[in-house]
């Protein structure tokens, strides 16, 4: 299609339908997705009562989570020695550890039996939390912020005996099942604890793309083996980008090994094949302090940001969907408009899959109301 | 300041005039391969108190280590840094190389030397100052090595070779300017205890160069004579050697960990001591308590010196990292502490040689009066503001080509 009008015209009419549609008459498709709107300009003492508020505008944590281990993946992208500029990892890239602190102590009060954080630190089988000390954070907040708190690393077995699989709905686009660490099906309730980014090959990283970390390396990384996975993880996910190999043969193969071999054909269709695959039933994106460019410091140029917003849902693709109209970006947008100029849309991806709507229309929003938590992301 | 740096004389300067592109440098020592063809050379120099000296043949009160060209290593016909096992450019240093030279060889003058460069082979002017501040930063004095176009150039006077050369001057000035800092002992949180010869020569030697790449700060002790004062204030000894220790070393090792320190070593140690130690364990190692301390013995005899430094850092835990350096996949750093303890100096090489575009940040543990900054290419030092951290300070560290100091005073 053809653009009649310069990008920064579109980009502001993209983002005015978006916010003008959560007030026009909803679809009649099914119960509309709740999500929660929250601003918080800083890290400091109104965050945790920011998530709470957000939190009983879902219905309550309790309702979800109580009597339940809770599993939670947040965000540590790339090795913690990056930063952009002098800006520590966490008020750019990472989600930010007062906020995962925060989560864990209201799943902990609201009665969740334990609380597993998870993470496929980049190229290391090391413990999460040697990993959080080279970043300098402190474990022991996020481990003290609840009772029976525990940390795994699930870029390899782990403390696991062995691989769980987790087959895809539908077949998927790419892999019709994953296999991972035992902890993404150890738990009763999963929670995708995400920030909120730009990408370079999926064009957002939001609570779904934050899913991507789910795959261990030693399977689905470089470094993975071939016919059994590796012990010891290696490495980044290049072969799930480029396609350049298969997973270790102990993994089911691709599905059709013939569709390109484009990062930003495979990319945006594997993220929504694994949260089909394990499905997220608390999405949770933070951007009090984030950046816009890219998704780490790595990707040039970029800009560290400081949106002050929390949004937090039960679906993740209506979460997302939200995000990324804070962002400035249209849900709906397709392949060739902002923000997947390069690649296709993952929400729209996982919603072929039956994950859930990206259409404002079919989301019911709460809390602040949109237009007061825009931050554009591309100025 | 006394001219006491080496230079290895290059082929193409005979010359006697070339002499002049000394006159004034910190160069008090030419190297020679021979005295064929030089002896005009020689007779001049001699003249000029210059000490001449075979590069086989050190000096009395030197030794001489057979070192590399420190850098990031590039990939042949590449233009990215070549990656190592962990997927970030690889550095080679000769830091832990001069560092054992040094406690080998007490009271000895240590210079590390690499093969000139070929014929062909072009080394940047920055790849020079790498090699001397990576050397003289762990105490060494790097022996100057020109290639064949910097020498030949330097000998017509060719202006863009002549200002390299007075940059390079001016950073073995700075070095020699601060030789107290050669005597300031390291401070570390872990002690590599080995014999570092025989059968455990190279594992020994590639574990120092690889616990140096993963910035856990070590002091290197060897095992014959081990004493306990060598262990002192520190957090763990790793044992690699795969012979089992002697008695003596044994007993000092297991004090060490009954006072409350930790030991890695491998099966060969013998008989496990103590009993199974709560915690988190490692997959590949048994880990025990003994008295107030803790064994971490392997379940089998670590045969990769990379994956035991990867294992030992681990084990000993980044919470007791006592520099950490962020956009710093290119530094190094040896961090060392005044006699009189009131002054601690993290050394950080650019082993690219390039300031780069990414600013870098280090933390370092503890708490501090004040913060500076030396650099071999600034004259004076540079106050630094310090970010209090729980356990630390990070210092945000102005973009540097080759060598920063950051001098804390307690």
């Amino acid at each position: 299609m053809r653009m009649n009008c310069t990008r920064r015209q579109w980009l502001a009419a993209a983002a005015g339908a978006a916010l003008a549609r959560p007030f026009a008459a909803r679809a009649a498709t099914g119960p509309a997705p709740r999500v929660a709107i929250a601003k918080c300009p800083t890290y400091g003492p109104e965050l945790l009562p920011a998530m709470q508020r957000m939190f009983d505008q879902l219905g309550g944590l309790e309702r979800l989570v109580k009597g339940k281990t809770v599993a939670i993946k947040v965000n540590l992208t790339g090795d913690t020695s990056y930063r952009l500029g002098h800006a520590p990892a966490e008020d750019t890239h990472y989600t930010h550890p007062r906020v995962i602190a925060a989560a864990v102590h209201l799943m902990g009060r609201a009665g969740a039996r334990r609380v597993r954080l998870l993470e496929s630190c980049w190229s290391s089988a090391e413990p999460l939390a040697e990993f959080m000390l080279q970043a300098n954070w402190e474990p022991r907040d996020i481990l003290g912020a609840a009772p029976r708190v525990e940390f795994e690393n699930t870029n390899y077995l782990g403390s696991g005996k062995k691989y769980v699989r987790l087959a895809t709905p539908k077949g998927g686009h790419i892999f019709r099942a994953f296999d991972v660490n035992h902890s993404y099906e150890d738990c009763d309730v999963f929670v995708s604890l995400a920030k909120m980014k730009e990408h370079a090959t999926a064009g957002v990283t939001l609570s779904i793309k934050n899913c991507f970390g789910i795959l261990p390396v030693t399977i689905y990384g470089d470094g993975a083996g071939i016919d059994e996975p590796s012990i010891e993880p290696h490495g980044g996910r290049g072969i799930m980008h480029d396609g350049s190999r298969q997973p270790a043969k102990s993994a089911l193969p691709e599905n059709d090994p013939k569709t390109p071999r484009e990062d930003t054909y495979r990319i945006p269709r594997i993220v929504a094949d694994v949260v089909a695959a394990r499905p997220v039933d608390l999405a949770i994106v933070e951007a009090v302090r984030s950046m816009a460019g890219g998704e780490g410091p790595w990707i040039k140029p970029s800009r560290a940001i400081s949106p002050g917003v929390l949004v937090a849902g039960t679906n993740c693709v209506a979460t997302d969907a939200v995000c990324m109209a804070v962002m400035g970006f249209d849900p709906l947008a397709v392949r060739g408009t902002a923000p997947f100029e390069r690649c296709d849309s993952t929400l729209q991806l996982a919603e072929e899959l039956g994950v859930g709507p990206r259409d404002l229309q079919r989301i019911e929003i709460v809390g602040t109301p949109l237009r007061e938590a825009v931050y554009r992301y591309r100025v | 300041m006394h001219p006491n740096w080496p230079l290895r004389w290059p082929e193409q300067w005979r010359d006697p005039g070339t002499l002049d592109l000394i006159k004034d440098t910190p160069f008090g020592f030419l190297l020679f391969p021979s005295a064929d063809g030089y002896q005009s050379v020689v007779d001049r120099a001699r003249r000029l108190d210059i000490t001449i000296c075979d590069i086989n043949h050190p000096p009395a009160g030197v030794e001489l280590a057979k070192g590399e060209w420190p850098g990031i290593r590039m990939a042949q016909g590449q233009g990215d840094a070549s990656g190592g096992p962990t997927g970030v450019p690889w550095i080679d240093s000769n830091g832990w190389l001069v560092r054992l030279t040094r406690v080998r060889k007490p009271g000895q003058t240590v210079w590390v030397a690499a093969d000139p460069p070929k014929s062909n082979q072009i080394v940047p002017l920055p790849q020079h100052q790498v090699a001397v501040a990576d050397a003289a930063a762990h105490g060494g004095c790097w022996v100057v090595t020109l290639d064949k176009d910097m020498a030949q150039g330097l000998a017509a006077g060719k202006p863009e070779l002549v200002n390299g050369w007075h940059k390079l001057m001016g950073a073995i000035g700075f070095f020699q300017a601060h030789r107290e800092w050669s005597a300031w002992p390291v401070d570390a949180v872990l002690a590599v205890v080995s014999s570092f010869a025989g059968n455990d020569e190279f594992f020994s030697q590639e574990l120092l160069n690889l616990t140096a790449r993963t910035n856990v700060s070590y002091s290197i002790v060897p095992s014959g004579g081990l004493r306990p004062e060598a262990l002192r204030g520190l957090r763990a000894v790793v044992y690699p050697d795969a012979g089992t220790p002697s008695a003596e070393v044994r007993q000092v090792l297991l004090d060490f960990v009954e006072r409350g320190g930790l030991l890695i070593a491998g099966p060969h140690w013998g008989e496990a001591q103590g009993a199974p130690a709560a915690g988190e364990p490692h997959p590949g190692y048994a880990l025990r308590q003994f008295g107030k301390g803790r064994i971490a013995l392997a379940h089998k005899q670590p045969d990769d010196p990379y994956e035991l430094a990867q294992d030992t850092q681990i084990l000993v835990s980044h919470r007791y990292d006592l520099v950490r350096l962020f956009n710093g996949s290119l530094l190094g750093s040896y961090c060392t502490v005044s006699p009189d303890g009131r002054r601690r100096l993290a050394h950080v090489i650019n082993y690219s040689g390039d300031a780069g575009d990414d600013p870098a940040t280090a933390y370092i543990a503890g708490r501090y009066r004040s913060a500076k900054l030396w650099s071999c290419e600034s004259a004076g030092p540079r106050r630094l503001d310090m970010v209090v951290q729980r356990d630390g300070i990070e210092v945000h560290l102005p973009q540097f080509d080759v060598y920063g100091g950051v001098e804390l005073e307690t």
